[in-house]
């Protein structure tokens, strides 16, 4: 006989019994044994087979994930490109050259000889002067390349901004301080210009608090018909 | 029975036979998994792994207000694999429809630019490998992308663009087409800009889509820092516009304008015409794709009379009121004439008086008494002679010969900006000088290289030199003042509201052994005159429809209001110094 089998559980009924005991059926004993001995092979079993069936759908799980990320990857790169699309755009038309041929399409034209108004004690400060296209070297039309511009302002948004501040002019006479105030500080964007006015247009009644601001920060506002 | 049973028999042999075809498996097992694992590995490893560099992104040049200069975008070279070129069936309304090769090139055609022709003849072949336009733009790339052509395909490559174009294109400089810097910033500030490609090597599988946990291999790229600098670009803008006109109306070779911070030595404008869009740089003249502003020399003239009188004054052989007689010729013993340039009688000036009416007669007679050495010493501590800390490409440090080398006349007529060279950016730099109270600082282009971690870190730059007494800079603001007060050229540069000081220069320029008629012309001064902030140099060199400064105090003028306006310098209080001119 092995020694497995001596050691086997099996043999544990037949093992010496004590001179007095209770009444205890052995099949009974061997059928509960065996009971147990099946469940613990099926706990195990079962276990196995869940393992089995975890580290496969863990698999399939890590797998999918991956062409999940892949996916978003991907997205991630479509915005990316859309991002870097749009910042392209956004440069060209806040580019120096964009917005100075953006307002001498508008017929503006930069005055070389700026006045000033000083609000302590309303002294004119400077001499006005017409700043015409002709006036020598003043061409607001840009004459700096830039070879990278990819959009433009076109002709199209130039008029519908035309016709908003056409509608805007009424108010715009109230303001008008305000808005030389504005012009005081070179507007960097057409857009953002138009912008400023319409919303110093749409609140009149605070606007002097902001004329006052500004003129703390350029002690100045430039009272140059020309503007 | 029991041995001879059929059933047992055959079962007998299929067990044998089952285990001999595990011995097999199991010694094939072995085989591959043992004997020859390594090799088998190699090879697989090859055909499953994907070696990927990980490219490093440039950094942006950046100006003092964040505005980008120079970034890096993705661009995309669009290529065909002609071998498998035929027609594309796309499914329209419900409706499959065909497109041929010559239909497709037809639609490719306005995206790209190019004659259909052109583009037929490119995915026509056996090739496996075609391209047919580089550096397509994303915009266009999405279009092609939306024709869903399987044999066409394209690579990314970064390009480098420059958004505001020609701004500081000549400071920034440019890379070539394979992306190595050639020029300005984009070369000495390389170091900052560059970063180090990264590297990825994975095991993928049949659809290209990575195996999971099967990176062998991982370096993340290092993209390139930012490198900020000092320059304004609007500001920089309105000065090449200005420039742009002047130089082009007058007719000049060149013209350049340096604004410069009087009491950081930051270079807040360097503006020059002609000009380089390093875009497309390659459409400009060579001559004109680096920076004249530290590369070109030229002998300055009177603007050089203010270091010459300020050099007076802080050796304490005169002040802003010292007299002198000054003749419209001097005749020297040695029978040499100084002349001015305009015809006037003897007049009675004061020190101020000659830099006003900038006499040549009047300072050669009130400098004299000092010597040449010590005129000399000065000049090197106002900055001839040596590069400036910016260390331009191809910067020149000015040229002066040492005063033992000097004859009689080089030694006065060095004292009106003659028989020396500077370039625009040290004319710039003398005047920073006497704006900040007599100590010269470095010039600084570059802020600083601002990494990642989005530290700023600034350059190394040597130390202040100090070359005037703070009162001695102080008179000679007070006299520069008084030059745009009642100059006639001067008076052409004020400007209403704020008190301005500066100085005219008409400087003769060499041709052969003499001097020719062209001249280069200059204003150079500093606002506001009672502390100053800012200092304007403009230099136009042979224009050819004015033949002195006159012509260089419209753009002086212009810059100037540009520079009140876009720092909201407040209105100047106060008068000028009281000084006499005349007596």
């Amino acid at each position: 006989m092995s020694l497995a089998f001596q050691t086997s559980p099996r043999r544990l009924p037949t093992a010496p019994q004590p001179a007095i005991r209770l009444v205890a059926n052995p099949t009974i004993n061997r059928r509960v044994l065996g009971k147990a001995t099946k469940g613990a092979v099926a706990v195990i079993g079962a276990g196995f087979i869940i393992v089995v069936i975890m580290g496969l759908v863990l698999n399939i799980m890590i797998s999918q994930g991956v062409y999940q990320l892949s996916g978003i990857k991907s997205q991630m790169r479509d915005l990316t490109t859309n991002n870097q699309i749009l910042d392209e755009q956004v440069r060209s038309l806040s580019s120096d050259q964009n917005l100075a041929n953006a307002a001498s399409e508008l017929g503006m034209v930069t005055n070389a000889n700026p006045v000033y108004l000083r609000l302590a004690d309303g002294k004119v400060i400077g001499r006005p002067q017409v700043a015409s296209a002709n006036s020598g070297v003043r061409i607001g039309k840009n004459v700096v390349p830039n070879a990278a511009l990819v959009s433009v302002t076109t002709k199209e948004a130039l008029d519908a901004a035309t016709a908003a501040a056409a509608l805007a002019s009424e108010a715009a006479k109230n303001a008008a301080a305000v808005s030389q105030a504005a012009a005081l500080h070179p507007a960097k964007s057409l857009t953002t210009k138009v912008a400023a006015e319409t919303a110093q247009i749409g609140n009149v009644a605070t606007s002097k608090t902001a004329a006052s601001a500004i003129v703390l920060a350029s002690s100045g506002i430039p009272v140059s018909p020309t503007n | 029975m029991r041995n001879n049973s059929p059933a047992k028999r055959r079962l007998g042999r299929l067990m044998i036979g089952m285990f001999l075809i595990a011995v097999m498996c199991v010694g094939r097992l072995i085989q591959y998994q043992v004997f020859e694992a390594s090799a088998i590995n190699a090879v697989s490893f090859d055909k499953r792994a994907v070696h990927h560099t990980i490219p490093a992104v440039r950094g942006d040049i950046i100006d003092a207000n964040g505005v980008v200069l120079a970034t890096t975008v993705i661009r995309y070279d669009v290529n065909a694999a002609p071998d498998i070129v035929k027609p594309v069936t796309r499914i329209v309304d419900g409706q499959a429809v065909t497109r041929t090769p010559s239909d497709i090139a037809a639609e490719l055609s306005p995206i790209l630019g190019m004659p259909a022709a052109d583009i037929l003849l490119k995915i026509t072949g056996t090739s496996k490998y075609a391209n047919i336009k580089k550096k397509v733009s994303a915009t266009d790339w999405r279009l092609i992308e939306k024709l869903d052509i399987p044999w066409i395909f394209s690579d990314k490559v970064p390009v480098r663009v420059y958004p505001n174009g020609a701004i500081a294109g000549n400071l920034i400089g440019f890379l070539g087409s394979d992306g190595t810097p050639l020029a300005g910033l984009e070369r000495t500030m390389n170091e900052c800009l560059a970063g180090v490609d990264g590297e990825e090597t994975y095991e993928s599988g049949g659809d290209g889509i990575k195996i999971p946990a099967s990176t062998v291999t991982t370096r993340k790229a290092r993209n390139g820092s930012t490198v900020v600098v000092t320059i304004h670009n609007d500001l920089q803008y309105a000065a090449q516009q200005i420039m742009t006109n002047y130089v082009k109306s007058e007719r000049a070779d060149w013209g350049s304008a340096v604004v410069v911070e009087a009491k950081t030595g930051k270079i807040l404008t360097a503006a020059e015409y002609p000009s380089v869009d390093p875009n497309v740089f390659f459409d400009s003249d060579a001559a004109d794709r680096g920076s004249r502003i530290f590369q070109s020399t030229f002998e300055p003239g009177s603007t050089m009379k203010t270091m010459a009188a300020a050099t007076a004054i802080d050796v304490g052989e005169a002040t802003p009121a010292t007299q002198v007689k000054a003749p419209q010729t001097l005749h020297l013993p040695w029978g040499d004439t100084i002349s001015d340039s305009h015809a006037h009688p003897t007049q009675k000036l004061t020190l101020t008086g000659v830099l006003r009416d900038s006499s040549n007669t009047g300072i050669v007679q009130i400098v004299k008494g000092v010597p040449a050495k010590t005129r000399y010493d000065y000049l090197k501590k106002f900055g001839i002679g040596s590069k400036t800390a910016v260390g331009f490409e191809g910067e020149s440090g000015g040229i002066m010969s040492p005063p033992s080398q000097w004859d009689k006349l080089t030694n006065l007529v060095t004292m009106f900006g003659q028989g020396l060279a500077v370039t625009p950016i040290q004319t710039a730099y003398f005047y920073q000088t006497i704006a900040n109270g007599g100590t010269r600082l470095p010039a600084q282009l570059v802020a600083g290289c601002k990494g990642a971690d989005g530290k700023l870190v600034a350059p190394a730059l040597p130390a202040p030199t100090r070359v005037l007494s703070p009162a001695s800079a102080r008179s000679t603001v007070d006299m520069l003042e008084k030059v745009v007060e009642q100059g006639g050229i001067g008076r052409t540069a004020a400007i209403a509201g704020w008190r301005i000081g500066g100085k005219s220069g008409t400087a003769q320029l060499r041709e052969g052994k003499g001097y020719g008629y062209l001249h280069a012309i200059s204003f150079i001064g500093m606002a506001p005159a009672e502390d100053p902030q800012y200092v304007l140099a403009v230099t136009i060199y042979k224009p050819r429809t004015v033949s002195n400064s006159i012509g260089a105090t419209p753009p002086f003028k212009e810059i100037m209001n540009q520079i009140l306006r876009t720092f909201s310098v407040p209105f100047s209080q106060g008068k000028s110094a009281n000084i006499p001119t005349e007596w």
